[in-house]
């Protein structure tokens, strides 16, 4: 075992359980009525700072650390060019859901994406498709990255995949179910300025290694042409290069771990700035880590397993404590990605299923203890699952992510600024995206017609919304309201019980 | 199905009875330059990506900086050159707003919503 690696990894450890313990303390001091809120959203206090790094914190899974290197690595160039369109992620999420669902989910009081779902469609269905959604695929967003991450770790550091598993999942739990949203953006925020310092001075040190990166082109040229190439061995054409920008740019405002997040933010300042600064923040960390995929084939020519690309070099050319500092990126990455999930899947169960469906009468304090111990079982549920993880692992990340986004993105957007969306439209724009998209994904390549079956599932599912929208009945004066009208016409409609449907 | 007859349309006509928050309005607005953004940078990275360096062969590949020409011209220079447009168009286009359930009219900027 590399103690010195591994030293600054387990004072980043401790620092975590730190922020978890202090808004574990500052939750208890809340005010009745308003510590579920404080448990999922943070208060809606979330200044500009805390925002935009939690938000792309969130987005930046191990996807931009490890697998993408890795892809950059095995598979060249047009990984990092697609992987670039997470770049506008801030200003898409935060400007496409805008200052409309932040003041709705301030008047109506909505904690969840299911919350909205519910106030605007009125239907049971519509909350049980969209609880089931998150649960079964952010549990399985959950595993892929823990089980990714300590797979890296282990071959890097020589610590035991178990031993791995275990610290990094009683970490995130323990601060996750005790501090809740806040302890998850602080967090976020940490290791958001990790990885994007960590960005910075692995190129540094790469270029001050290798004295430039000529090198690295004329020996990609000799050694490895195709990696230079588009459509190149993956099949990078323009169309399937243009549909990876709607799952990663567009669509992910609708993947309900990103979407929370605007519902969190303080004023119109906060969110303003954010949406300035993120795309820069973002460039610099995807870029940073990417390229250094293909750079990786200068000094280890023919790995096996691309994903060890990039932690390898990190730990060959740094000394000791600045390469486990650096290591931390990867691990931030996905913790930061997983304590989000966990809070909305824990959300989804307590919130979504467990007071609307089977005891509306719950006590505010009661249901932000619940969250605590729900998400305490959550963290359970995925080291277990990830000790034994199931076969098939990436292709669970970009099966959850793409379903996520075919069920919620257009009952989402669409409801949100068009009044003449209804129930049958909702219904059947989630359910027609994703049994689209899943039969595409698995069994029917032909459904996808060339470019991600995110794309021809995304616009069946608008289809089947406006069609929807003309057979079923309109949408009730009450939602129209609710979803339209001042805060003077919503207390109008019934003067008590307003957003506790 | 025929959605564009007056009768349909008549029976289909959405009440409107009541006073609209017109924060709303700005929130439209803002969306579709988010929703224009996008796009943008969509078709300009994949189309400078595809026109520099779609189907050549390997030999026919420059480099600038030790990356492939194009893609330091699309996944470098104009992904960062259109990282920076937000900072305009927030400064340009996007309005403060009260984001409280029911703003106060004094405190609230009407003024600027259209600047």
């Amino acid at each position: 075992m590399n103690w010195s690696v591994l030293a600054p990894l387990i004072v980043y450890l401790g620092v975590m359980a730190l922020i978890g313990a202090w808004a574990y303390r500052k939750r208890r001091n809340v005010a009745a009525g308003e510590k579920t809120a404080e448990y999922y959203l943070g208060g809606r206090s979330l200044g500009w700072v805390v925002l935009v790094f939690t938000l792309l914190a969130s987005a930046a899974s191990a996807g931009t650390f490890i697998g993408g290197p890795g892809l950059g690595y095995s598979g060249g160039y047009g990984w990092i060019l697609v992987s670039m369109f997470q770049v506008p992620t801030a200003f898409v999420v935060f400007g496409l859901l805008g200052k409309k669902f932040a003041i709705l989910s301030r008047k109506l009081k909505i904690i969840t994406v299911t919350g909205f779902l519910r106030h605007r469609y009125e239907h049971p269905a519509v909350s049980v498709i969209a609880s089931v959604g998150i649960v079964g695929f952010l549990l399985a967003y959950m595993v892929a990255q823990f089980v990714g991450g300590a797979r890296v770790l282990e071959a890097i550091t020589g610590v035991p995949y178990s031993v791995l598993i275990v610290v990094f999942a009683a970490v995130v739990t323990l601060y996750t179910a005790f501090g809740g949203f806040l302890a998850d953006a602080i967090s976020d925020t940490v290791q958001g300025v990790i990885m994007l310092l960590g960005g910075v001075v692995l190129w540094a040190a790469v270029l001050s290694v290798t004295g430039g990166l000529q090198d690295v082109g004329t020996t990609l040229q000799q050694d490895h042409p195709q990696l230079l190439l588009l459509p190149g061995a993956d099949g990078f054409t323009a169309q399937m290069i243009a549909s990876y920008s709607a799952q990663l740019g567009l669509l992910f405002c609708a993947v309900p771990h990103l979407t929370v997040r605007a519902m969190s933010y303080r004023d119109s300042k906060a969110m303003h700035t954010a949406m300035a600064v993120g795309p820069l923040l973002m460039f610099v960390i995807t870029i940073g880590f990417l390229t250094m995929g293909p750079v990786a084939r200068l000094f280890f020519p023919d790995l096996a397993v691309g994903d060890l690309a990039v932690p390898q070099m990190i730990v060959d050319l740094l000394p000791g404590p600045v390469a486990g500092t650096l290591l931390a990126a990867p691990l931030a990455a996905i913790m930061s990605t997983v304590d989000s999930m966990i809070l909305i899947v824990s959300s989804s169960i307590v919130r979504d299923l467990y007071i609307e469906y089977v005891r509306p009468q719950t006590r505010d304090e009661t249901a932000s203890r619940a969250g605590s111990y729900v998400s305490l079982v959550l963290g359970v549920i995925v080291l277990l699952l990830s000790l034994d993880p199931p076969a098939y692992l990436e292709y669970l990340i970009i099966f959850a992510i793409g379903g996520l986004e075919a069920v919620f993105f257009v009952p989402l957007v669409l409801g949100l600024y068009w009044r003449r969306g209804n129930t049958l439209g909702a219904i059947l724009a989630m359910v027609g995206g994703m049994v689209w998209y899943v039969v595409a994904t698995q069994w029917v390549p032909a459904m996808a017609f060339g470019v991600f079956p995110i794309i021809p599932s995304s616009v069946l599912a608008v289809l089947l919304y406006v069609a929807g929208a003309y057979v079923g009945p309109p949408p009730s004066r009450d939602v129209l309201v609710k979803f339209w009208g001042t805060q003077a016409e919503i207390e109008r409609l019934s003067s008590p019980g307003v957003g506790v449907r | 199905m025929s959605t564009g007859s007056m009768g349909t349309r008549e029976r289909r006509r959405l009440p409107d009875d009541f006073e609209e928050d017109p924060r709303y309005r700005v929130s439209v607005k803002e969306a579709w330059i988010v929703l224009a953004y996008w796009l943008v940078f969509t078709v300009v990275v994949t189309g400078v990506a595809w026109v520099l360096g779609g189907n050549r062969s390997a030999d026919e590949i420059t480099f600038v900086l030790g990356f492939p020409a194009w893609f330091f011209w699309s996944g470098i220079v104009a992904s960062l050159a259109l990282s920076v447009v937000p900072i305009f168009l927030v400064r340009s286009f996007f309005t403060d707003v009260d984001l409280a359930e029911d703003p106060c009219p004094a405190t609230h900027d009407r003024g600027g919503a259209e600047s």
